[in-house]
């Protein structure tokens, strides 16, 4: 079960089946997206050169019913940090891989004379074929051309015209149950390695595949309907996160100066009640037509902390339109309008690129005085020129740090070279923690410590909590379970059960957290052979002495304590 | 006794605000215990009080405003 191995060679056009070596047979998602990694990748490869390989994982709960258990795991060394990374994100790819017994693929070498191609993977296994009518397209486009060849049922695994062209903000996106292409691994340029392969799309087609039921099938049943209790008992699951999406958040940073604005300038946006989750929920639900504020990123899950934003006319706009986004290009940006975020989000999937590195690079481009805080037409028209590749459109594309060099801007949010979500660190400092030292650069996902009892803008107990969140994650995905889970799991024991019954041998939670240690260990390890040092995990020098005028700190988490 | 003024913004639990006066221990407990949250559920609340969050064992003052909002975790 789980256990073929494609690996895709780009330069000999060979697609090949595996089977799963043994060492990794408890491996799936971040977990094995970076052991290959660190197994098959030089630290000191070009990022966008032949030797780096891109892998793509899915869970090992993928397509067993557990509820947010498909999300894909996509790996590779970043073009953006020069470090190792994983992005993950919902969608169907990684349930459709789970059909077809697949736990990764892997993209090596590099297409030759500029040749773009798709992979085309089924019951009956896997084969490149030409993909130059698609070639820079928008998703959309490319996520509809596929759709109108292979069917409306297949995972398709896309980048956009900005992977295409290399932009080191470049992301990977599959498609939803609805079909829309906006499940974004956004993080860490890595469309920018897929299209430096020559790759434009995975599709996979599960049609008469025969997936595998798990093996002690009663127990592994009682496990899962345990957590789909679990979500129905648990507010933030069954109420928050279901009607006002991640958005949810929004309040929370606002209270306690932790929501990034104007470029990190204070903690707290005057217009957030404009963009937050009830804005959000009131203004899709007037709207109608095909908005939605509860919609399922992946079959199976029982959260739907999804939603589908509609225009006026009731037509959708985008999906979804999350936390981040809201946070980076709305109040980072100085902007309160949903439907102008909502259509930078559109524009920003189109192209396929990072709607957080956008969020920064447009407020550091309002910083340097090239358009007004708040201006939102000066603000779309700067994201239009991407897609035109125009030099403004580059820059933004480049990312925060491009842009902030270009720019002459001094205060530029970023660690490790990727710019800053939206949760300011001098008043969440546990994940200011994790920005500083995860092996992912600045990076939530990495080890977002708001949930956690504990004094967010102290310094004491920051690194701890960070150390633990970094932990709790890198668990989650390695199993390639969604975050939004955490708070209805109480216990975590089950997800050890819920691995034993359906692979039928005995793992405990202890093996599952030491994977995830030895996860962030090699990450680690592989940074370092790539020159990342301890010298980089700092935040930008701002954040230590200009305060935050909402919780009256600055970062004042100290190199020895983040060393320890 | 010290009174502060609180606002909850929880989607699980009717929209309420005003102004409480704390009188045995002027304590974030205290006051979610004044305005009706069961013990079991400071775990799933959040509790900012002009522009940081505190925790149930925190001190209050006269004249803070206190937004009880759920304790999330960010995907
Ligand atoms: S909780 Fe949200 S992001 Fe997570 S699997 Fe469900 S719909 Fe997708």
């Amino acid at each position: 079960m789980l256990d073929i191995i494609i690996r895709v060679n780009m330069s000999s056009l060979e697609v090949t089946m595996e089977k799963l070596p043994e060492g990794y047979r408890n491996l799936s998602g971040r977990g094995l997206t970076s052991r290959v990694v660190v197994d098959e990748v030089n630290p000191g490869a070009d990022p966008l050169g032949p030797r780096n390989k891109l892998v793509l994982a899915c869970g090992l709960l993928a397509d067993s019913g557990v509820s947010s258990s498909g999300r894909l795991s996509v790996g590779a060394k970043s073009p953006l940090t020069g470090g190792i990374k994983e992005s993950n994100a919902g969608g169907i790819a990684a349930y459709k891989m789970a059909r077809l017994g697949i736990r990764a693929i892997i993209v090596e070498g590099m297409s030759q004379n500029g040749h773009q191609h798709v992979l085309v993977l089924d019951k009956n296994g896997g084969s490149l074929r030409p993909g130059g009518d698609l070639s820079m397209l928008g998703v959309y486009d490319k996520a509809q051309r596929i759709y109108d060849q292979y069917g409306k049922k297949v995972g398709a695994v896309i980048i956009g015209p900005a992977g295409e062209r290399r932009q080191v903000t470049a992301g990977i996106t599959n498609n939803d149950p609805s079909g829309h292409p906006g499940r974004y691994c956004g993080r860490g340029g890595l469309g920018a390695v897929m299209g430096s392969k020559g790759l434009l799309a995975v599709i996979l087609d599960d049609t008469g595949a025969s997936p595998v039921g798990p093996v002690r099938r009663d127990q592994f049943l009682s496990r899962a309907k345990q957590i789909a209790r679990w979500i129905k008992e648990t507010p933030q699951t069954a109420e928050v996160f279901p009607k006002y999406g991640t958005a949810s958040m929004l309040d929370t940073t606002d209270a306690i100066g932790g929501l990034p604005t104007r470029n990190f300038s204070t903690g707290t946006f005057e217009g957030a009640e404009k963009i937050n989750g009830y804005a959000l929920h009131n203004t899709i639900v007037a709207r109608g037509g095909q908005g939605t504020p509860t919609h399922s990123c992946m079959p199976g899950c029982h959260i739907k902390c999804s939603n589908v934003f509609p225009g006026r006319d009731g037509n959708a706009v985008v999906s979804p339109l999350e936390y981040e986004t809201i946070g980076m290009v709305g109040a980072n940006c100085g902007i309160d309008d949903l439907d102008v975020i909502a259509r930078i989000n559109y524009l920003c999937n189109d192209y396929g690129v990072d709607t957080i590195e956008v969020g920064c690079a447009l407020a550091v481009a309002m910083e340097a005085g090239l358009m007004p805080f708040g201006d939102s037409g000066a603000a779309l028209a700067a994201v239009e020129e991407m897609a035109k590749d125009t030099f403004l459109g580059k820059i933004i594309a480049s990312g925060v740090v491009t842009a902030g060099r270009v720019l002459g801007v001094q205060r530029v949010p970023a660690v490790k070279g990727q710019g800053m979500p939206a949760y300011d660190p001098r008043a969440v400092k546990g994940t200011g923690v994790t920005y500083a030292t995860s092996p992912m650069g600045a990076d939530h996902t990495a080890g977002n410590t708001v949930r956690l009892n504990i004094r967010h803008s102290q310094r004491e107990g920051q690194v701890r909590a960070s150390r633990d969140a970094q932990l709790g994650i890198a668990l989650m995905d390695c199993l390639g379970l969604c975050v939004m889970l955490v708070t209805a799991l109480k216990d975590r024991g089950l997800l050890a059960e819920l691995v034993s019954s359906r692979f039928g041998r005995n793992v405990t939670l202890e093996v599952l957290l030491d994977m995830a240690r030895e996860t962030l260990d090699i990450e680690r390890a592989f940074n370092r052979g790539a020159g990342l040092t301890a010298a980089h995990d700092r935040l930008p020098e701002f954040f230590y002495h200009e305060t935050n005028p909402v919780s009256g700190t600055v970062f004042d988490i100290n190199r020895e304590d983040l060393e320890q | 006794m010290i009174k502060v003024t609180y606002r909850v913004n929880v989607p699980w639990m009717p929209a309420q605000k005003g102004v409480v006066g704390l009188v045995s221990a002027p304590t974030v407990k205290e006051l979610l215990r004044n305005i009706g949250f069961e013990a079991e559920q400071h775990y799933n609340v959040l509790v900012a009080v002009n522009g940081t969050n505190r925790l149930p064992e925190d001190f209050l003052e006269e004249g803070d405003h206190v937004v009880i909002l759920p304790a999330l975790c960010g995907g």
